[in-house]
């Protein structure tokens, strides 16, 4: 009796951590959509300025800058969904050559604070020379296949970007960045944030605090890489090692480096600083300069 | 025209139902006739006059004229066409230039964990932890070895400005996600403090 009593006890046990841990609750997801296009010409910019924002941009064939706007609530209760929704405004203006999108959170004197979740959702379109300014915070950011300009101001959210060339200036804190086949110039400052960046081409100056770094250069096309990493862990990757020529300066932490790369070890006055260099035997050849304090250094293929 | 159904009318007329005037409106209606009297006799004694000739000569004359019709400038007339095609034009591309709205309703299956807002539990600690830190700091004089106040006040102050953001956009899965983010980030730097405090 008492052995039965224990596995029906261990059953009940088990099937309401079961039901705990799927717990799940419905939620009223109300939507309201704006659509609007612009004719493109020739020196226009998109101006994006998102709060809360998910931001998809992709280029077209087309001569027209599509933006589908999506202001998102989701609550249990619907009309307390709809609302809130009131409280996220928008913005789609054409102002002399620059389209500017906005949204924002409003708040009247008095006003209780919103109890749903809200967001708003970017999906454009545009030619690809269309150049791209983006400021975003606690969102994220999806930009795929230009090749003109674009600027990333951003915190908290997620960046990732594919196919890209031209200049891209990027400024990171408190997020992710995840970069594939970005070829330009490309200047990224970070704070606290990751970064991933694969298929490197063109010419790279980043500055990092508080990061983890994960570089993966091409097989060809990387013209330059200047690093300055701040309490940071670096991990460099590329397939022909000694075809770059490197200057680098660790202060307070580690280089590992592969054998067949032959550095030469620079004066060590203080042994908390590790400088070292490497020049390949060819008349020309793209500089990795990187330094770090308080980080590590990996090379690797 | 001529009723043919005259009998069936008349026998509707009596069908109808009949209504007695108030009591005392007809006395009321001849009292108010009599004050009237007088009146009526005093205008059949006012004086009557002729209007000279020459007055009614001169509103013949000026009935006859034809009025004047202006004529505007051919340029006013273009000039005002012009406006009238900008602005119907401007009018049409502003709404034609609108953009197209709708609203949608859907639903969606949402995990209960995200309703746990325990991330200030542990704050009380974390603030001892800061005053020992900052105890030391002072007492060791070392800079050195006081740079976490200022990393712990930078993500300190991320984490205020996230739970801010999470009181106007919900506590959604993305934001607490960031949320943890901050406060690994903090315990790592809490933990650090312990280790040179204790």
């Amino acid at each position: 009796m008492l052995g039965s009593m224990r596995i029906f006890l261990s059953l009940f046990c088990c099937l309401y951590l079961l039901t705990s841990a799927v717990a799940q609750t419905t939620l009223q997801v109300v939507t309201k959509r704006i659509d609007k296009d612009f004719p493109y010409k020739e020196g226009y910019e998109v101006n994006i300025e998102g709060d809360r924002a998910e931001v998809y941009i992709e280029s077209w064939n087309q001569s027209t800058i599509r933006v589908h706007l999506e202001l998102v609530s989701k609550n249990v209760n619907r009309e307390q969904a709809e609302q809130d929704l009131e409280r996220m405004q928008y913005g789609a203006t054409k102002e002399k050559n620059k389209i500017y999108l906005r949204n924002y959170f409003t708040s009247p004197d008095g006003a209780d604070k919103p109890e749903s979740q809200l967001k708003a959702v970017y999906r454009i379109y545009l030619p690809e020379k269309c150049p791209v300014y983006l400021k975003n915070n606690y969102g994220l950011a999806n930009i795929s296949n230009l090749i003109n300009k674009l600027r990333i101001n951003s915190r908290f959210s997620r960046i990732g970007l594919e196919n890209i060339q031209g200049t891209m200036d990027i400024n990171t804190q408190f997020g992710d960045l995840f970069g594939q086949n970005l070829n330009g110039e490309v200047n990224v400052v970070s704070r606290r944030s990751d970064i991933t960046l694969k298929n490197m081409k063109g010419r790279y100056d980043i500055n990092a605090q508080y990061g983890l770094l994960r570089l993966y250069a091409a097989n060809e096309g990387l013209l330059g890489l200047d690093l300055h990493a701040d309490k940071s862990q670096v991990f460099l990757y590329n397939t022909k090692l000694t075809s770059y020529s490197y200057d680098l300066t660790v202060q307070n932490g580690r280089i590992d480096y592969p054998n067949e790369l032959k550095f030469k070890i620079l004066d060590q006055k203080d042994p908390n600083i590790r400088k070292v260099t490497f020049r390949p035997n060819k008349e020309y050849y793209p500089n990795m300069t990187i330094s770090i304090t308080f980080g590590d250094l990996t090379i690797g293929k | 025209m001529e009723e043919i159904n005259h009998q069936n009318l008349a026998a509707a007329f009596k069908k109808l139902p009949q209504y007695q005037a108030p009591q005392g409106l007809w006395s009321a209606i001849e009292l108010q006739l009599d004050v009237e009297e007088p009146l009526y006799q005093a205008i059949q004694q006012l004086p009557v006059y002729q209007a000279p000739a020459l007055v009614w000569e001169k509103i013949a004359q000026e009935v006859s004229r034809p009025a004047p019709v202006r004529q505007l400038k051919r340029w006013i007339r273009a000039a005002a066409a012009a406006i009238l095609l900008i602005a119907s034009t401007w009018v049409g591309y502003q709404y034609y230039n609108q953009p197209i709205v709708s609203i949608a309703y859907s639903q969606e299956v949402q995990s209960k964990l995200v309703a746990q807002n325990d991330w200030d539990q542990d704050e009380t600690a974390i603030a001892e932890v800061q005053t020992l830190y900052g105890q030391m700091c002072q007492l060791n004089q070392s800079k050195d070895n006081c740079n976490l106040t200022q990393e712990l006040a930078e993500l300190n102050a991320a984490k205020i400005e996230l739970k801010e953001a999470m009181e106007r956009y919900g506590n959604d899965p993305e934001l607490v996600r960031e949320l943890s983010q901050v406060e690994m980030d903090r315990s790592r730097v809490v933990r650090k403090m312990a280790e040179v405090a204790l």
